[in-house]
């Protein structure tokens, strides 16, 4: 059986640590080879934009920039998971994230600032949870048109991108809208919204502790239920990757140095002396980064430890399922469930189909001719 | 299946003897059941029973009414009349969800799983076990996976994977191994290899009879007469809606179950049925 020797080799690849070759090698390390794809592809472009850009591309200060442009994104695109999992897309993301952002500036400026203050520490929670709102009530008025209106999600969210997209320019009636708290500005980065190198170290310092920690308890789960263990050299080697990249990151983050008019207004505000060769200050991770950390963490907690996040994966696999409506809970047994929901419907009525050929197999039924039922 | 008719040369007999006892209260015992969709009686006064570690296989053309007598088992259809008893008592089945409280499950064709999961998420699919914290326990769920699938098929190690890189075979096995989790003592199969190889098929015929040993009764729908004389341990074949004949596989050759599916004609070592044909 071609089956069952594939199965028994796949074993003695896993257990055995010196299994030769590269298969060996990543099912010791137990590395997604999807994701080392796109790594690849990623170095790939990396390398050659840095080459196509005489130098430029892979320097401190680009790098930055970078993560803090692709925070944002990175944040939505922790919740488009869930949408593609579920077979759905979301074409109006970037128009919620606008209208959203609209709103929030308005609020902020012409509602929240001047009812608790201008100094006041609360504007910008006030102002984020607004946004948050605003967010869920949008989400959520396309998720209930897609989910109990049956509206399929491409038809929902390309009307979503359209009619946001005019909200936002509505809402904030086409003006550039300066926002006016100092602490809502931090969490969009810049040379405030940055921790600096020593807060950047403190942050790697914790990221290091949690990695190493993490990967000791999958060990003891592993043998609490006595599961093969990873082979030690490949435990060190995942590990130091790991490593190598939360203190290479960090290294990055710090050698991009405020430029000197900054620098100099930053030894100003905090009663520096400038030293002789220059200020050297780093700016470190970006508020957005670690607030996309963040995100991202929970998010995986949320797809990964949790019945919800588990129950969306299921769905997303088994389409049948994906109708929740009536049924909710089929992700197991679409067939004998779709007939518990069409059951009543009537003689000839097809138990099999969907809701609209159900009715027309009944109406036919009712005037005397027996549609014959797809099986 | 291809195998169905040509196997008419085939003058075989059943080689293994069937240890079932069947002097106790039936598993499953349906009696005189009707049920007719618009004007075809797609069931016509069926009566079918089961031991427990037994597999009953129920032959017929296509449109026999097979799939409809032991969907009306499984609660997918409802009956128009006839009653069923589940270990001697009276059973309202009106809805899956009542066979599945009688410890009835039905492993589709279509092997119904969560294609982006792995096998242990498919077989704690909404009874999962959670940690003190509110959280799936994984390692323990794919702990008690391992210990299913190991009986049910010893070499299957893909638990790392969604299910949906897995071969037919190994599917099905993960729809059992699900089934018996949830404490099935009747399955119903329902051409459960209809959609797979030969390999697959033969994986799936080592785990039936993994199963009969846990004393699980089983309704296998069949095409394949050499499987059918493989597994099963009494033979129902129908026509019409009807019952045409049962018997004891080793009672029977492949020849006179075949006489029973295309004329109707019950043979001296089966019981008569109100199928059969009248000499
Ligand atoms: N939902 C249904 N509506 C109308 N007729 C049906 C339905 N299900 C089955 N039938 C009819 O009942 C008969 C028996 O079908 P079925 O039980 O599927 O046969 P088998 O499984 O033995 O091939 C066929 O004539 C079929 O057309
Ligand atoms: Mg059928």
């Amino acid at each position: 059986m071609s089956e069952a020797t594939s199965d028994t080799s796949l074993t003695r690849a896993g257990q055995a640590a010196g299994a030769g070759g590269f298969k060996g090698f990543m099912r010791a390390t137990e590395i997604d080879t999807r994701m080392l794809g796109m790594i690849g592809a990623l170095l790939v472009i990396w390398i050659g934009f840095h080459i196509l850009s005489g130098g430029t591309f892979l320097t401190p200060r680009n790098l930055w920039n970078l993560s803090v442009q692709t925070a944002s994104v990175g944040v939505m695109a922790t919740g488009m998971v869930l949408v593609i999992v579920t077979r759905n897309i979301d074409l109006s993301v970037g128009s919620i994230l606008g209208v959203t952002g609209m709103i929030m500036a308005v609020a902020q400026t012409q509602y929240i600032t001047p009812m608790l203050g201008f100094d006041s520490g609360f504007v910008w929670i006030a102002t984020l949870l607004v946004g948050l709102l605003c967010g869920l009530l949008i989400g959520g008025l396309q998720g209930f048109v897609i989910a109990y209106l049956g509206v399929p999600a491409f038809i929902v969210t390309l009307g979503g991108l359209l009619v946001w997209r005019g909200a936002a320019w509505w809402v904030a009636s086409g003006r550039t809208i300066p926002l006016t708290d100092d602490n809502f500005k931090l969490l969009g980065g810049g040379s405030d919204g940055s921790i600096g190198a020593t807060w950047s170290w403190v942050v790697a310092a914790v990221a290091i502790v949690f990695i190493v920690f993490g990967a000791l308890a999958a060990r003891r789960q592993r043998q609490r239920f006595s599961f093969a263990q990873k082979p030690m050299w490949a435990e060190a080697f995942t590990l130091g990757i790991s490593l190598i990249a939360v203190i290479g990151a960090t290294m990055i983050v710090n050698s991009y140095l405020l430029p000197g008019p900054l620098a100099r207004r930053y030894a100003e505000a905090n009663a520096i002396t400038v030293p002789e060769g220059g200020l050297e200050i780093s700016f470190g991770y970006a508020v957005p980064v670690l607030l996309f950390i963040g995100v991202g963490i929970v998010m995986t907690f949320i797809t990964r430890r949790t019945r919800f996040g588990r129950y969306v994966f299921a769905i997303g696999g088994n389409p049948e399922a994906a109708e929740p409506r009536r049924h909710q809970h089929q992700a197991r047994h679409p067939d004998g469930l779709r007939a518990d929901g069409h059951a009543g419907r009537g003689r000839g009525g097809n138990l099999h189909g969907p809701p609209v050929l159900g009715d027309q197999c009944a109406r036919h039924a009712r005037r005397g001719s027996t549609p014959s039922p797809p099986r | 299946m291809s195998t169905t008719m040509d196997s008419i040369a085939d003058h075989g007999r059943a080689h293994h003897h069937s240890d079932v006892d069947r002097t106790g209260t039936p598993l499953i015992d349906m009696r005189d059941i009707s049920i007719a969709f618009g004007g075809i009686h797609a069931v016509d006064q069926a009566s079918i029973d089961l031991y427990k570690g037994e597999v009953v296989a129920l032959l017929g053309h296509n449109g026999a009414g097979k799939s409809t007598l032991i969907k009306i088992l499984s609660g997918a259809y409802k009956r128009d009349s006839g009653e069923i008893f589940v270990r001697g008592e009276k059973a309202s089945i009106g809805n899956p969800r009542d066979a599945k409280a009688y410890g009835i499950e039905t492993i589709y064709q279509t092997l119904a799983l969560a294609d982006n999961v792995d096998a242990a998420a498919n077989l704690f699919l909404g009874r999962e076990i959670m940690t003190s914290w509110g959280t799936l326990d994984d390692g323990a769920m794919e702990a008690e996976a391992r210990k299913v699938m190991g009986r049910l098929n010893p070499n299957f190690r893909r638990f790392k994977e969604p299910v949906k890189a897995l071969s037919g075979g190994q599917r099905q096995s993960v729809a059992i191994a699900r089934a018996i989790l949830f404490n099935a003592k009747i399955l119903i199969m329902d051409e459960p290899t209809a959609a797979l190889g030969p390999q697959e098929t033969a994986q799936v015929a080592d785990l039936i009879k993994e199963l009969k040993k846990e004393d699980i009764g089983i309704f296998l729908i069949s095409h394949d007469i050499h499987d059918v004389f493989d597994l099963s341990d009494r033979v129902v074949v129908m026509k019409n809606g009807q019952v045409v004949g049962s018997a004891r596989t080793e009672d029977v050759t492949k020849d006179e179950v075949l006489g029973m599916i295309i004329l109707g004609k019950c043979p001296p070592g089966a019981t008569p049925g109100p199928g059969a044909m009248k000499e």
